[in-house]
């Protein structure tokens, strides 16, 4: 076999490989991310109406009443760190799979 | 220029950025720090604790200090370990989160527990819920730097 028809080879091998999973690696986290802020303003949103009610009530104190929303801005800053984390744990774990998709390619194809 | 010498000048290229690719990638420095099974421990074992010292916060602050500072000073031994780790940089800064008594996690409950002497039980109940969501961002980080993992599916309050 040619070296062109072996380069060819690769090529079809790596641009087959990229596309699989360039759409696992990335759609996947588009979806997670997604889900993940959904969950994050599911979980959030009653808890204001939750503790208003309960300030008006005595079951909280004007402090304690702080002190919850205090934790839900914390939250909100833990939330967007995760997410920045999240987002370079996938792209760490693409430029891996890259790598080992270059030498798999070219392993196949130049039968090596 | 002869053909065969074009051809080979190519295939060379080629050959060339065949290696150089995979080495180029490999070279680049990771984006974020490996996955530590110290770390993912550490963010476990306090979140238990922590969920359990504030069922405890109906007592007098007084009467728990001891086990409170303790408590404490592991959360920052594990701040430490994690800014200590290379790329960290975003797990250390949830720990700073965590540990810091002017934001409103366990940094922040100790402080107004210590200020205002006891816990109501309401405050007690939603605090511990924020406080597992914030320790459940933690482990999903850590856990993630492993291994691709929906957070929702570690999420426990």
């Amino acid at each position: 076999m040619s070296f062109e028809t072996q380069w060819d080879a690769f090529l079809d091998e790596f641009r087959n490989g990229l596309t699989v999973l360039a759409k696992n690696s990335l759609q996947d986290w588009k979806d997670t991310a997604r889900a993940d802020g959904e969950a994050y303003l599911e979980a959030m949103k009653d808890d204001l109406p939750r503790w208003t009610k309960a300030l008006k009530e005595g079951l909280l104190t004007k402090d304690e009443f702080e002190q919850l929303l205090q934790g839900q801005k914390t939250l909100l800053k833990l939330h967007m760190l995760t997410a920045a984390g999240l987002t370079k744990t996938r792209l760490e774990q693409f430029r891996v799979a890259l790598i080992s998709l270059v030498t798999t390619s070219a392993y196949s194809a130049f039968g090596i | 220029m002869p053909l065969v010498t074009l051809n080979s000048r190519w295939a060379f290229r080629r050959i060339l950025a065949l290696i150089l690719l995979p080495l180029a990638l490999a070279a680049c420095d990771p984006l974020i720090g490996a996955y530590s099974a110290e770390a993912y421990k550490n963010a476990t074992s306090l979140k238990a604790r922590s969920l359990a010292m504030i069922d405890r916060s109906g007592r007098s602050y007084s009467s728990q200090q001891t086990d409170v500072t303790a408590l404490m000073t592991d959360i920052d031994a594990a701040y430490e370990f994690s800014k200590g780790l290379p790329k960290n940089e975003i797990s250390a800064r949830q720990w700073q989160l965590m540990r810091d008594p002017d934001e409103g996690l366990m940094g922040g409950f100790v402080a107004g527990w210590k200020r205002n002497g006891t816990v109501g039980g309401f405050f007690r109940s939603e605090k511990k819920t924020q406080i597992a969501r914030a320790y459940d961002y933690i482990i999903c980080l850590e856990v993630n730097k492993q291994k691709a993992t929906p957070c929702a599916g570690l999420a426990s309050n």
